[in-house]
């Protein structure tokens, strides 16, 4: 449809998917204030697939706990998705933080994907950065992910040999971030970010890999193990 | 003289009588030349004289048992009913010409019945009607188409046959000869089920059947012989047997030998319960007194109940519920007190017939210990419904734990982080309050993280969706020092799977917040029986297992799941808890 304003991209559209229905209505409020189409919205699985088949939304943001079972319906959901729908963009909410949830989400295509805490969503601004960054292709993984990746008990890891600033950086790197995110969020100049990246890599024994949703696969492979 | 004495006289001069006149009739009748020799005379005389022989042992030896009267049945049908057809009379001599192979029907019942003489299976039970139902078809209705004054006689008297209806004596020879072609098959069920006696047999019962099951086959193969001759007309086998009479008349009396040796093995063993007071005064291991009764029955099949606390159903000596084995080979006595049923024994059926009040006096000499082992199975049944009820107050308890968690999720939770959102989005629009919203949206935060680790502590989903090494992984994530995790993605049951990660949860947290642990370690491994999850750490150790209520508590845990807690704690050495969980 022709826009008014032909400058001004298409606002994304989103399907929303839980079945508390005060904070889905909560969240679709927020994302279309934040400027965000709230394409539909489902309380169950079935709903949500018939919305993404009908309007086919750029971004799915689905509960990981819903009806019949409340236990991981919202996985198997993502996982339907995206084996239908290669192109649409999915960010998976969980009250509580499983890493192997979200390294089961993440593991073959990181493109495009998303699991972040709930009450990590309730600040909007990493709500709409979420939504952003998968819809761009890019990868987000909750900060506590990351978090209990990295305080897993080792002996002897090449993690040992990083500095903290590099600890820093290899955090932000599995949670999907890109070099130009890191150098702002840890106010260095880009060029520098690159250094540290490369100097992490070869530390680590990775392979360098330039696609950031690649980088975050790599990254947390190598915390998994 | 008493009654017995009277039925025995009686017994013996029916019988008497009627092996007398199996030979009287015939040789007095002049119209059919028998026997043939002195030889075959005697081997005659002497199979009738055991036949009675083992008709009177049993008598004596089992009054109760009705095997006596078939023997007899059987003698006097074959000796007196056969003989009967040399009556020259034409009414007597039909009548019994007719009949007089009903003693092949006898001759089965007896051994079928043998030695309880009574048939209580329904294969013994179709068998016995249908060999009586089979000789009256073959020989009553070829009789009705015979004459013998038109067909030929083998004697010079020709009577005339009374029971003539329609003469046709092809037909009634083809029936005839069908007859003997099927005897043999008949004869191999007789050897059947015979066998299947066998089968079910306890000691007892065999040491009875042993002569019958050696001497029936034997018989066997001479009957199925003659008769198949006979209905083929093979002249060589025929003419076999006939140089042979001799030969196969004492393979006949085989039969009867055996059952003569078989009825004399009949008797009550009063001396095996002496020996059962003797053992039972030397005093009986916990739970051996079955053992001990089956060995004075003789019956390794022997099974004691008792019964159950609650009234219904019946328990073994370990206080398991179990079900009564109930067959017609079996029975049933039951031991009581004050009208009220102890126990029951279920024994092996032939007991009774071979050794009438074996069972009651087996039962009333062991009644004190038959009580005692009564009062250890209740006590036992008793134990293991609390260790089930136990069970079931946990499995509650950890439902409602669940419970609790889901409605904390869909409940507070959901209208926590819904009411952080709006905060976000009115602070957008607030202009100048934005300071405060921002203080009140930081006090939310605090408040859902705080109710997140409620509702994950009091039941983590995880364990349920992905199992017991998914929620460990978490655990050891979440721990304040580092774990090293062993464990397979294997699931196990649900009890065993929410024990097991308490266990850990509860080590892990003792280690880091009492003992001073630096690191710990957790290993989950099961060898098909048993899961065995082990928590170790470098912390001072010192720990009491019977102190406080977390290690206290992990233990009745562990033990409402049928499984074993193990805490080692040596002080400056460190803490090792353990758990055995069984899979089953």
């Amino acid at each position: 449809m022709e826009k008014p304003n032909g400058s001004r991209p298409a606002p994304l559209r989103i399907a929303l998917a839980d079945d508390a229905v005060l904070l889905r209505e909560a969240l679709a409020a927020a994302l279309a204030a934040a400027g965000f189409e709230v394409a539909g919205q489902a309380a169950d699985v079935p709903g949500l697939l018939r919305i993404v088949a009908r309007h086919r939304p750029d971004v799915v943001v689905v509960d990981v706990r819903m009806p019949p079972t409340h236990t991981t319906e919202g996985l198997e959901a993502a996982r339907q998705i995206r084996a239908e729908y290669p192109d649409t963009a999915i960010l998976v909410l969980s009250q509580y933080v499983e890493t192997r949830y979200a390294l089961d989400l993440l593991r073959d295509d990181a493109s495009g994907i998303g699991y972040l805490l709930k009450e990590r969503v309730t600040r909007i601004a990493d709500l709409t950065d979420a939504v952003r960054r998968v819809a761009a292709g890019g990868s987000v993984v909750d900060p506590e992910v990351v978090g209990r990746l990295l305080g897993r008990a080792r002996r002897h890891s090449p993690l040992d040999e990083l500095t903290p600033r590099e600890g820093e950086v290899l955090a932000l790197m599995a949670e999907g971030r890109s070099n130009l995110a890191i150098s702002s969020q840890l106010s260095v100049d880009p060029r520098t970010i690159e250094g540290h990246i490369g100097t992490i890599f070869s530390k680590l024994g990775l392979e360098p890999a330039p696609e950031d949703h690649r980088r975050v696969l790599a990254v947390l492979a190598f915390l998994r193990d | 003289m008493n009654g017995s004495r009277v039925t025995v006289v009686g017994v013996v001069s029916l019988g008497l009588l009627s092996i007398v006149a199996g030979f009287w009739l015939p040789l007095n009748s002049g119209f059919l030349a028998f026997p043939d020799s002195p030889t075959t005379m005697a081997i005659l005389a002497l199979d009738g004289v055991i036949w009675l022989l083992a008709a009177v042992v049993t008598l004596e030896r089992q009054p109760a048992n009705p095997l006596w009267k078939l023997i007899l049945a059987y003698l006097v049908w074959n000796e007196l009913v056969w003989a009967m057809q040399f009556v020259p009379n034409s009414v007597i001599q039909g009548l019994a010409a007719t009949f007089a192979p009903m003693a092949i029907a006898l001759y089965v019942h007896v051994l079928v019945a043998y030695p309880s003489g009574r048939v209580p299976l329904r294969f013994d039970r179709r068998l016995v009607v249908f060999v009586y139902a089979f000789v009256v078809v073959v020989y009553l209705l070829p009789a009705s188409m015979w004459q013998p004054a038109r067909d030929g006689c083998a004697s010079a008297w020709c009577p005339d046959n009374v029971l003539l209806v329609w003469p046709n004596k092809e037909l009634a020879d083809a029936m005839v000869r069908t007859a003997q072609l099927l005897a043999p098959i008949l004869g191999a069920l007789v050897l059947y089920a015979i066998w299947r006696h066998w089968r079910v047999a306890g000691p007892a019962a065999r040491r009875a059947l042993v002569p019958v099951a050696i001497a029936v086959p034997i018989a066997y193969v001479v009957h199925s012989a003659r008769y198949v001759a006979q209905a083929l007309q093979l002249e060589p086998v025929l003419s076999f047997l006939d140089t042979y009479h001799v030969v196969t008349l004492t393979v006949d009396a085989i039969v009867p030998v055996g059952l003569l040796f078989g009825v004399l093995r009949l008797r009550l063993d009063r001396g095996r319960v002496a020996e059962l007071v003797v053992e039972l005064g030397r005093g009986v291991p916990a739970g051996g007194l079955r053992d001990l009764l089956a060995r004075a029955l003789a019956d390794p099949t022997l099974q004691l109940a008792f019964a159950a606390p609650s009234g219904a159903g019946y328990i073994d000596g370990a206080g398991q519920p179990v079900e009564l084995t109930q067959n017609p080979e079996r029975a049933l006595a039951r031991i009581e007190r004050d009208g009220e049923a102890l126990a029951v024994l279920v024994h092996d059926r032939t007991i009774d017939n071979e050794n009438p009040g074996l069972v009651e006096a087996v039962s009333s000499a062991a009644r004190l210990a038959i009580e005692n082992e009564q009062l250890t199975a209740q006590v036992r049944a008793q134990l293991e419904e609390v260790r089930a009820s136990r069970a079931r107050i946990v499995d509650a308890a950890d439902a409602e734990r669940q419970r609790v968690e889901r409605d904390l999720h869909d409940g507070a939770q959901q209208r926590l982080l819904a009411l952080a959102v709006r905060l976000q989005v009115a602070r957008d629009a607030s202009g100048n309050a934005g300071a405060l919203i921002d203080e009140a949206t930081a006090e939310l935060h605090a408040a859902i993280a705080e109710v997140r680790n409620l509702a994950r502590g009091i039941h983590p989903p995880i364990l349920a969706e992905a199992g017991l090494a998914a929620a460990l992984e978490t655990l050891a994530e979440r721990s304040p020092i580092p774990v090293r995790l062993e464990a397979t993605d294997a699931r196990y049951r649900a009890a065993v799977e929410i024990a097991a990660f308490y266990v850990v949860a509860e080590a892990l947290a003792n280690a880091a917040r009492h003992a001073g642990a630096t690191e710990a370690a957790v290993s989950v491994s099961n060898d098909g029986q048993w899961l065995t999850v082990k928590v170790s750490d470098d912390g001072r150790g010192g720990a009491d297992p019977s102190g406080g209520s977390g290690l206290r508590g992990l233990a009745d845990r562990v033990a409402a799941v049928g499984g074993r807690l193990t805490v080692t704690s040596p002080p400056g050495e460190g803490t090792t808890v353990a758990a055995e969980l069984p899979l089953q």
